[in-house]
């Protein structure tokens, strides 16, 4: 009797370490095709919008735009697929809160890595800064914001006989013989008009049909701003390296407490909607955390040893208040019970 | 399963009911910065809201797939593998319906919806405009037409009828204070002349022996002129002039009114030798000294015609200078005098009776390049056939009145008040507003657009990619829909009986992700679409991109199929 106690125990750990595995692996591949898929969409736009038969062969820098653009997607895929992964654990047949754990742990250390080394990664093939700035043609209309300009003549980055019509701050028209675009800024500067025109806010185009819709817009700006700000803490150092990981994993700790929504309900799908928003929208978001405004507010409640983990502070307690009430929902174990007896 | 009909059948009548709402919602935060008057303003709510939530029914069927088949449809209505493909069948007629009901949307209704949206908003600013006019006339002593403008309020918005007779009342007693009449009540009197423009040589030589017979030498010498001038060939039509020209000598040297058939003869000779603007002055004069001269009135009118092809008349410009109409216009065409010409409107005015522009900028570019050869300024400008008047005449004093103001430069002799242009007035005014929203325009606007490159030029890009957005909309229905089902169906509801009330608050968020989820499939379209544009012309992206779409519906429908069995 012993011996199949025995038995029984070793079969359950075997499988529960195949459940850990599983999931792990799932987890990362499911990371990678995400990546992979987002990242070949943002390549594909910016190609499309920075395109110039005049410039250089799409071959030359191909295959840098997509390692570029797959490294700055890699962040969104994660959380993407780490929400789909916490889905999933509801329905696997048995629950195990070990799997959970493990996953969490990959998932934290994956965001700070990606976060660390994606600029690295770049450097394998760098890709030319300026290479996609979006082009004003000759013979046409470029309209911006703050005014139209026409260019009779262009020589790569340089325009020629330039007719300005601007709109702001008054009405006026203005004759420029050369005007220089800054691919690296991708700015267009005219100092005789005090004008500098961004060319990412051009309305005319083909880089038009390339522009994001307003929602996918917002939660790309709203991931790069998050991952900038969390990239600008290891500028300072060692010290500035532990405070990356603390706020990652403060991060990480708050997209945990989706767990809760994961078995709020007998609807899967309402659970995976709720869980997969609430997952994009916390990284979507979060850098207001560390806006100047917010910043304030910490100043005039906390110490000055304890501001700098004032916004890792605010996460970690979003994320234990929801795992909190977690409790309040039937457990995945009863959830799965229900399943099985209607199915 | 006519019960899950029926329950499916509600959902939809809900998810309508709710993007509406949230539409509605939507409709009238954006509504007060338009500040409409009176009835135009919930005109402008409905039919915003009517635009967006046909705008959306992607979104809304997205959204009925995901609650039918997530929660409504329980495994009991199913019953086995029969209940499955009954499902997939009526998912993918659900589908269908709803990708032909986007395209009459979008081709009918969508527009129609837009066109009243426009109408509230250039209600308003005419009615603005015609209030202002109705005080500037009032002040100068124009009755009727500030009588006109109050009724043309009252045309435009009825329910300002109040107004309008307020504002008549006050014109009356105006009219009555003042000592003599307007110079534009006289105007009434004038007989309005048939334009002859459009009429065959041998037309007005018809009309021309008409008038001989008859005896009105002016009128026969004109159109028998006319006739010659249009047809060289037409020998007795320069005999029937001279012959008229004759009598008119004739009579001059009898009549006692020798000065006045003088004074008409050189007015008569001025407007068949082509000027016009001095014929029209001349018979301006004649006119306020012999009111009851009917050749006089009636040659008045003839000139005043002839003057509208190369000027216009600053009160015309002045009325409809508050019209609503397209800001911030610039076309740019290639001439043989110049490498570009660049226009820039600050305003662009389409009616049935003419078009204008208000605050005209003209560049004139050679191929040296560098500075341009001329840069006019004209406050007003009128598109006549294809060339631009840029003289504005007042209509008593011949040193009043606008003209072109050179700032750089100068046009050749005869051109430098009359510019030509490459397009007409329409195709203008379809490229004016493809500046603006190209989703305005009708899908034969748009190809007229992308037919023209050289006219149309920046905008062609604009109206290449509205036309694949109109293309692509059903077939991202149909994929986000078919997908949606498969996701629904994966991951529907468990409940036994209805689920709580919880869950059921907690509807909206699939809501928001349905319109999240259409917005992602129909990028990815576009971005597709973009790309194959980059290389081949729009008819090859078209075939491409049909041939794609259904490659991705088969897929998406391979989806459903797995996921159901």
């Amino acid at each position: 009797m012993l011996h199949c106690s025995l038995l029984s125990r070793c079969d359950s750990i075997r499988n529960d370490v195949k459940a850990v595995l599983w999931t792990l692996a799932a987890f990362v591949l499911r990371s990678l095709w995400y990546g992979a898929v987002l990242g070949l969409i943002a390549g594909a736009a910016r190609y499309g919008a920075g395109y110039d038969p005049e410039r250089v062969s799409a071959a030359q820098f191909l295959g840098p735009l997509l390692l570029d653009s797959v490294s700055r997607a890699f962040l969104a895929a994660l959380f993407l697929s780490f929400a789909v992964s916490l889905t999933r654990l509801v329905l696997v047949a048995k629950f195990r809160p070990l799997a959970g754990a493990v996953l969490w742990i990959a998932f934290t250390a994956l965001v700070g890595g990606s976060v660390l080394l994606a600029p690295r990664v770049r450097e394998i093939a760098p890709l030319r800064s300026g290479a996609l700035a979006p082009v004003v043609r000759s013979g046409g209309v470029t309209r911006f914001p703050e005014a139209d300009i026409f260019v009779a003549d262009r020589d790569g980055y340089e325009l020629r006989d330039v007719v300005l019509f601007s709109r702001t701050p008054t009405r006026s028209v203005e004759f420029v013989d050369e005007v220089f675009v800054d691919p690296f800024s991708r700015t267009l500067e005219i100092p005789s008009a005090d004008l500098i025109l961004s060319m990412d806010e051009v309305r005319t185009g083909p880089s038009v049909i390339f522009h994001a819709p307003a929602l996918i817009g917002a939660f790309a700006e709203g991931f790069a701003a998050g991952e900038s700000e969390l990239r600008s803490m290891t500028e300072n150092g060692r010290a500035g390296g532990a405070r990356l990981w603390i706020a990652v994993t403060a991060l990480c700790f708050a997209v945990a407490g989706a767990w809760s929504f994961a078995h709020m309900t007998r609807w899967p799908l309402l659970n995976s909607t709720v869980v997969l928003g609430y997952s994009l929208a916390v990284p979507g978001f979060h850098w207001v955390l560390y806006d100047p405004d917010v910043v304030r507010v910490y100043e005039s409640v906390f110490s000055a040893q304890v501001q700098p983990f004032a916004a890792a502070a605010t996460l970690i307690l979003v994320g234990a208040l929801l795992l909190l009430t977690g409790v309040v929902f039937p457990s995945p174990m009863k959830i799965r019970r229900e399943i099985e007896d209607i199915e | 399963m006519k019960g899950a009909i029926v329950r499916i059948g509600l959902v939809f009548a809900f998810a309508v009911i709710l993007f509406s709402l949230i539409s509605l919602s939507i409709s009238m935060l954006e509504v007060p910065a338009l500040d409409l008057l009176g009835d135009l303003y919930w005109n402008w709510v409905w039919a915003n809201t009517a635009e967006r939530a046909m705008g959306l029914l992607p979104a809304i069927t997205v959204f009925t797939m995901l609650m039918s088949v997530g929660v409504v449809i329980s495994p009991f209505d199913l019953k086995g593998a029969l209940g499955l493909i009954w499902l997939v069948k009526l998912i993918i007629a659900i589908t269908l319906i709803a990708a032909a009901v986007h395209v009459v949307f979008s081709l009918a209704l969508m527009p129609a919806a837009r066109s009243a949206k426009n109408d509230a908003v250039a209600a308003t600013a005419l009615v603005r405009h015609y209030r202002a006019r109705h005080s500037v006339n009032l002040g100068e002593g124009r009755f009727p037409a500030a009588r006109r403008n109050a009724s043309a309020i009252g045309v435009v918005v009825p329910s300002l009828d109040e107004e309008v007779r307020t504002m008549l009342r006050a014109a009356d007693e105006a009219e009555a204070d003042a000592a003599e009449r307007a110079i534009f009540d006289s105007e009434q009197d004038v007989v309005p002349a048939r334009r002859a423009a459009g009429q065959t040589a041998t037309q007005r030589y018809e009309r021309a022996r008409t008038a001989m017979e008859r005896g009105d030498w002016f009128t026969a010498h004109l159109y028998g002129r006319q006739a010659f001038d249009l047809d060289p060939r037409l020998a007795s039509a320069r005999e029937l002039a001279d012959e008229a020209w004759n009598e008119i000598e004739r009579a001059a040297r009898e009549d006692d009114r020798t000065e006045l058939f003088e004074r008409k003869r050189g007015g008569l000779r001025a407007l068949t030798e082509g000027r016009s603007i001095e014929a029209y002055y001349l018979f301006r004069e004649l006119h306020e000294e012999h009111p009851d001269d009917q050749d006089v009135r009636r040659y008045l009118a003839e000139s005043r015609n002839a003057v509208s092809d190369i000027a216009f008349f600053i009160e015309e410009g002045e009325e409809l200078a508050g019209l609503p109409g397209e800001s911030d216009v610039v076309y740019v065409q290639e001439s043989e005098d110049y490498r570009f010409e660049i226009f820039q409107f600050d305003r662009l005015i389409g009616s049935p009776a003419a078009s204008y522009a208000v605050g005209l900028n003209a560049i004139g570019v050679d191929e040296d390049g560098g500075a341009p050869i001329y840069h006019l300024r004209a406050p007003f400008a009128r598109v006549v056939d294809r060339s631009l008047a840029l003289r504005g005449l007042h209509p008593d004093r011949p040193d009043s009145g606008t003209d072109a103001e050179y700032l750089r430069g100068s046009r050749p002799e005869g051109l430098q008040s009359l510019l030509p242009l490459q397009t007409g007035a329409r195709q203008l005014l379809r490229i004016a507003r493809a500046q603006g929203e190209t989703n305005q325009l009708n899908a034969a606007d748009l190809l007229r657009i992308y037919d023209d490159p050289a006219v149309a030029r920046f905008v062609r890009e604009s109206a290449t990619q509205e036309l694949l957005r109109r293309l692509l909309a059903p077939f991202t229905l149909v994929i986000a829909a078919l997908l949606a089902a498969a996701v629904a169906y994966t991951g529907r509801s468990r409940y036994a009986d209805r689920p709580p009330l919880f869950a059921l608050l907690l509807i909206p968020i699939p809501g928001l992700a349905a319109v999240l989820f259409v917005e992602l499939i129909g990028y990815v379209n576009t971005v597709l679409a973009g790309l194959l544009l980059i290389a081949l012309p729009l008819a090859g992206v078209v075939a491409t991109v049909l041939i794609v779409q259904g490659v991705l519906i088969v897929l998406a429908l391979l989806t459903l199929v797995h996921r159901v069995r």
